[in-house]
């Protein structure tokens, strides 16, 4: 007989900590044992937690740099446009386009760009907004906003075995261990 | 800056046991007592007084810096400061001692020894004809009785071959007083008489030494005797001066840096002068205590408690710095160009004149775009060639900012070039007696806080609680 979960397709094996430090040690060995689809879930942010879990520098940095360096030269042609070419307009003297006048403005613009970069990238790198996570269907990972700490290793991890990747959960001291389907 | 360069390479000695190294600020002391004799002796009288002053702000920044550095660790209870507050500490306490060379700057500052380059004097002659008709203008407009006449000006009055006081606001009042009934041809001097009096400024700069001298010796001392009982209260006490200290510091430097380095054209206004001389001042210190604690780190006593950490917290708090300084500097040059006033232009005229503008670009480009560019990455800041270079490149320019200050009022052509010597003579000789004084007191007290609440969580220790103790017991 056919049941519902014939048709679930895992998602990945859920192992449960109670300590900052029990869920960082497990994230090493995690580490150490060479899984890239995997993520830590703690209710407040663990320092140190990068290195453990072999987390390089964000590349988000790159989306602000380029596009903080456009809006600046964009701030500036954009005035060199409008008071100096399009429609020139002299004021007390001085020439119709000094990068000293047009700094603050082209300074705001690298600024404002900046940000939108920064948010944009964050969100395209993250795959952001998504609709549904699979793992918030689950009751026992609601307590991640409360007091337990979570390692999530996904199936579609080239390491992932779906027994010894439990077997390496259990001994890196999760008391609970479940499989998450889609 | 050779000279802080050397010395903080030097702080390994007592580790590493390299004795010919401990000479080495003797040696500095002796060329540049050397080069400032030779000085003297081919009369350079004008440009070695206006060194000296370059080379005494040069250093006064790293100890103002450094004196910063201990108030903001207490302001603000940043745990990342412990391990290199001892260097801020030492350098802090370097302020009463560099009250030896500002003394020769006051004994001469009313002395009229001043002679300029030809090429400076004539338009010198020329800007102040402009603005001796700006101020006849001027006090017009508000009713005061000056006397003026045309085609003569503060300096010219007394003969283009005359030399005027190194201040020479302080020959104006002389002359002005001397007068009966007064009479003055300095408008800008009468008008700010009230601030600019001899008497006054003599208090001023005594008064700075005594302050800075109180403020960081108390909290270096507090600071010790915490490493003896391990008592918090001393960091209570220390909050408290930091709390007072703050605003003392704001404005001991503020007075600092408009007397002694923007009194030298006091014709010239500029609310930011302050601001634009500490945002330098703790630019330069952050990287001379970065430098110092990477030596201190790979040689020294502080190889387990400089962290990685430390370090890049450090120098972010030094790319920060690039940003303010650039933020105010270019605010400063960017609202006298646009008032367009020529009470206020004329300083940054004469430092597009020659030699200068280049000067002025290198400030641009070294002060700001290549040091901002090269800290961007997050991992450059720990990586030492990259620091050092930096540091390198900032004492450098942090020189030159200083020339920048005082020496266009002296050179308008390449003579600053041909004296260049000179300046390295004093910076020379300064840094070398520094760096004895720096020595001694690292020699002589604990290299860190050893016992300060927040020294196991910068150096990444966790200490249990007493309460958590307890629970784990049961």
């Amino acid at each position: 007989m056919e049941s519902l979960d014939d048709y679930q397709i895992p998602y990945g094996l859920m192992a449960e900590f109670d300590t900052p430090a029990g869920v960082m040690h497990a994230a090493e060995k995690v580490r150490d044992e060479g899984f890239t689809r995997w993520d830590v879930h703690t209710p407040f942010p663990v320092h140190g937690m990068d290195d453990a879990m072999g987390l390089k520098n964000s590349p988000v940095g790159w989306f602000t740099f380029v596009c903080g360096l456009c809006g600046f030269f964009g701030g500036m042609l954009m005035i060199w446009y409008m008071n100096a070419y399009d429609y020139g307009i002299p004021v007390g003297g001085k020439p119709n386009f000094s990068p000293f006048a047009s700094f603050p403005v082209a300074y705001e613009m690298t600024i404002l760009s900046g940000a939108f970069g920064s948010l944009l990238g964050m969100l395209w790198l993250n795959r952001l907004p998504r609709l549904h996570h699979p793992l918030l269907k689950n009751m026992r990972f609601a307590d991640v906003t409360h007091d337990k700490f979570f390692v999530v290793i996904e199936a579609d991890d080239p390491k992932y075995d779906e027994e010894e990747t439990r077997k390496l959960l259990k001994k890196s001291g999760s008391k609970h261990i479940e499989l998450v389907n889609e | 800056m050779t000279a802080k360069k050397k010395a903080s390479a030097k702080k390994a000695e007592p580790e590493t046991g390299l004795p010919a190294w401990v000479k080495l600020p003797l040696a500095l002391i002796l060329i540049g007592a050397v080069i400032a004799i030779v000085g003297i002796l081919m009369g350079e009288k004008t440009h070695l007084a206006h060194a000296w002053l370059v080379s005494f702000m040069f250093y006064l920044s790293i100890c103002l810096g450094g004196f910063f550095l201990v108030l903001l660790h207490y302001l603000l209870d940043t745990h990342w400061i412990v391990p290199i507050r001892r260097i801020a500490e030492h350098l802090a306490c370097l302020l009463p001692l560099l009250a030896v060379f500002f003394v020769p700057i006051a004994l001469f500052s009313g002395s009229e020894f001043v002679t300029i380059s030809a090429g400076a004097k004539a338009s010198e002659h020329e800007k102040n004809n402009n603005a001796i008709k700006a101020e006849k203008k001027a006090a017009e407009v508000h009713g005061e009785k000056v006397e003026y006449k045309e085609g003569e000006s503060d300096h010219a009055a007394h003969g283009p071959d005359r030399p005027r006081a190194f201040y020479s606001w302080m020959q104006s009042e002389k002359e002005y007083y001397a007068t009966v009934p007064n009479e003055t041809h300095d408008h800008a001097w009468h008008a700010k008489r009230g601030y600019l009096s001899t008497g006054f400024w003599h208090i001023r700069w005594v008064l700075c030494f005594v302050i800075w001298g109180v403020f960081t010796w108390l909290m270096r001392k507090h600071s010790l005797a915490q490493d003896s009982d391990g008592d918090a209260k001393w960091t209570g006490y220390n909050r408290k001066l930091a709390a007072a200290g703050i605003f003392v510091f704001a404005a001991t430097l503020t007075i600092g840096a408009i007397d002694w380095m923007k009194g030298l054209e006091h014709q010239w206004f500029s609310t930011m002068y302050g601001v634009y001389y500490f945002a330098g001042s703790v630019w330069v210190s952050l990287i001379t205590i970065y430098v110092i604690a990477l030596q201190l780190k790979t040689h020294g006593p502080l190889k387990d408690v400089v962290q990685k950490k430390t370090l890049k917290d450090n120098a972010t708090l030094f790319f920060a710095f690039t940003v303010f300084y650039a933020y105010i500097h270019f605010s400063q040059y960017f609202l006298i160009w646009n008032a367009s006033i020529p009470e206020e232009t004329f300083w940054y005229v004469k430092r597009e004149q020659g030699p200068w503008w280049w000067v002025g670009m290198l400030i641009i480009f070294g002060h700001f775009f290549v040091p901002f560019l090269a800290l961007l990455r997050q991992d450059v800041k720990v990586r030492s060639e990259v620091m050092i270079t930096v540091a390198v490149l900032a004492w450098f320019i942090h020189f030159c900012d200083m020339s920048y200050n005082i020496m266009p009022l002296i050179h308008e052509s390449s003579g600053w070039m041909r004296l260049i010597w000179i300046d390295l003579g004093c910076l020379l000789l300064m840094g070398g007696c520094l760096s004895i004084a720096f020595l001694y007191f690292f020699k002589k007290h604990p290299p860190y806080p050893q016992r300060d609440p927040r020294i196991a969580e910068t150096m990444g220790v966790y200490v249990k609680l007493h309460s958590e103790a307890k629970v784990v017991g049961k």
